[in-house]
């Protein structure tokens, strides 16, 4: 592939003295896009076999995207897709070892899960009562049982999940992997987070940081209000024709080009953020046939309707969600993140674990499983990576008389679809599911494994900024190719 | 930014203000939305492009007025939804001073034309990063 970079028009304005070192910059800026106009050009022109080694990829991707379900607040693992039968046997006693040095909240003994589990598919891996329908997906559902993080608290953890960092401003896993790959699909943002929660994180979990603006992700709708009202805010333009849009974004073009205002460049950074508010200006024009017609969920059908629960109150919103992502997922967005999340932290039971993950639990499991058939059906599964779960676990041992604390020290999330061994538990906890103990699967490794299966090498998708090279997984994460199919 | 009730309508007062105010040549006009709006001059090449700009957009609004029917002849696939301006649209309140700030619809008139287009130009500066964030 080659690249013509300069020229006069571009950079003229600028000064000749300033304009290789503008030059460098902008074009490591511009890589990602480079990145998405291989993949493009490998699309055109698939036939060709010598193009393949013009890809960004670093290995086979084995998947072109990513639906990341969030659930917010921190699922309880022992109560859901990580079986403990000595814990239900030793309901009430205290824990045998010790607890984790630090701890959010004081706990008790142990706690047995007020579920039961019972075994599904040819895998016979068990599931609780609390996710009937996603159990009759297991089959095709790797539990990553060993999950394990470093925060204790919603905030650091919900942004380390995101972002693989607890306590700096990084971009977001969404914005790494469009830094990557690019997108499908021009006329669509290739990070889109629907109804994402504003707190513990919040913008950041979506965010850039220092890579190119246009990487990401683009909210639709906030986790406090209906998943109907999830849609871009002034996406029509009742006013100009398009043809006059085309014309009045030429002339803005021009003028940004032309920096009539500024005498020097500014810092790299800056003229990137500026190039970034154009370009969205230009995404904003393209978006504006393409996002309704995406968002439009009136030709889907009846029984289509009914596999995401979006005919019942229960489930209609988060079915909402889910069946968004799917389309979305078919219309070529690079990564797609779902939120389960109320207004306050939806899956966070200190007390009454009962009745709150119930509820919890009954709102997304059939919305879930739905869009598992629906992926599955359509052929998107293949090459779809389905990754759920939430910022940490939940305490084996009771907090107060009949709640959980946070634990980060041990749980579950799950992969399905794309490269993915279905039908299996990977890894695992001790016997009352405290702490990871079998192939323990730190949080950047599931970044490192998440973009392996996007054909990218988590070490060398790098960024420079502020004197380093920047990764998701910063200098740790290994891939765990267990879990690969 | 760019659809916003908020911006369209900052944009209709400027262009509105400008051609009540502004001394009536082109070049004068785009001097006194730059000093108005991002308080510098503006230089030869931003003044050219704005001319060249005008003229496209006062064809274009042309085309696109109810006299001459052009409509969707010149773009290629546009949604049978997809909204126009024309100076009826606008609802062009009278930029006479104090003649009484109707609603009246200005028709396709000189006025109205350069008023959308007008519009247009303005939005576009109003919405640079220049005057959002810079200096």
């Amino acid at each position: 592939m080659s690249v013509e970079f300069a020229t006069s028009g571009e950079f003229g304005s600028w000064g000749a003295v300033n304009s290789r070192r503008c030059l460098l910059k902008r074009s490591a800026i511009g890589f990602g896009w480079l990145a998405a106009s291989a993949l493009l050009h490998q699309q055109a022109v698939a036939k060709a076999p010598k193009i393949v080694n013009a890809t960004p990829f670093h290995f086979a991707a084995r998947a072109k995207r990513v639906i990341f379900m969030f659930m917010k607040g921190g699922p309880s693992q022992v109560d859901t897709f990580d079986y403990k039968p000595q814990l239900q046997k030793d309901d009430g006693k205290p824990l045998p070892f010790e607890k984790p040095r630090v701890q959010f909240a004081a706990t008790g003994n142990l706690l047995a899960s007020p579920w039961r589990f019972r075994q599904y598919g040819q895998s016979g891996i068990p599931v609780s009562s609390l996710f009937p329908h996603v159990a009759r997906h297991t089959d095709d559902i790797c539990f990553l049982n060993s999950v394990y993080g470093t925060n204790a608290a919603h905030g650091g953890a919900a942004l380390k999940l995101h972002t693989g960092s607890d306590t700096f401003v990084r971009p977001g896993m969404g914005a790494w992997v469009n830094y990557g790959l690019g997108t499908e699909n021009e006329n669509l943002p290739g990070f889109l987070t629907i109804c994402p929660t504003l707190a513990h994180g919040g913008v950041n979990n979506w965010g850039a940081a220092f890579l190119p603006a246009e990487c990401q992700g683009v909210p639709l709708g906030v986790a406090s209000q209906p998943s109907t009202n999830a849609s871009v805010k002034y996406i029509a333009n009742p006013l100009l024709s398009s043809r006059i849009q085309r014309t009045q974004l030429d002339l803005m073009q021009r003028l940004h080009q032309q920096r009539g205002g500024q005498n020097q460049p500014s810092a790299a950074a800056d003229v990137a953020a500026l190039d970034g508010r154009l370009k969205s200006f230009e995404l904003a024009f393209r978006m504006q046939s393409e996002m309704p017609r995406v968002q439009d969920l009136s030709h889907e059908t009846a029984s289509t309707l009914r596999m995401y629960g979006i005919d019942e109150s229960i489930t209609a919103d988060f079915g909402r969600q889910c069946l968004l992502a799917r389309r979305f997922a078919e219309a070529g967005v690079r990564f797609i993140q779902v939120t389960h999340s109320d207004t306050n932290v939806q899956w966070d039971q200190h007390s009454d674990l009962k009745a709150g993950h119930e509820k919890n639990a009954a709102e997304v499991d059939k919305p879930i499983a739905g869009l598992l058939s629906d992926l599955k059906q359509r052929g998107l599964l293949d090459d779809t990576l389905v990754l759920w779960g939430g910022e940490f676990g939940r305490t084996p041992v009771a907090q107060g008389k009949n709640g959980r604390d946070h634990n980060p020290d041990g749980f579950t999330m799950w992969m399905a679809g794309a490269g993915v061994r279905g039908g299996m538990r990977y890894g695992a906890t001790d016997e009352y599911g405290f702490y990871a103990t079998e192939n323990k699967m730190h949080i950047h490794d599931v970044h490192a494994t998440m973009l392996h299966l996007l054909g990218l090498n988590h070490e060398e998708l790098t960024f420079r900024y502020a004197g380093r090279d920047f990764r998701l997984t910063d200098v740790a994460g290994q891939v765990h190719h267990g879990v690969l199919s | 930014m760019m659809n916003s009730n908020l911006l369209v309508q900052a944009s209709e007062k400027l262009a509105e203000k400008l051609l009540a105010e502004a001394a009536p040549q082109d070049e004068l006009r785009i001097q006194w939305l730059f000093e108005r709006a991002l308080g510098r001059p503006a230089n030869a090449a931003e003044i050219d492009t704005i001319l060249e700009s005008l003229r496209v957009l006062e064809q274009q609004f042309l085309e696109m007025s109810p006299a001459s029917k052009h409509e969707g002849s010149g773009s290629p696939a546009r949604s049978t939804d997809s909204l126009t301006l024309s100076a009826d649209a606008l609802h062009v309140k009278s930029v006479d001073g104090d003649s009484g700030a109707t609603d009246e619809p200005v028709g396709q008139s000189a006025t109205a034309l350069q008023l959308s287009s007008w519009m247009v130009i303005c939005q576009s500066v109003l919405a640079s990063s220049e005057f959002m964030y810079v200096q």
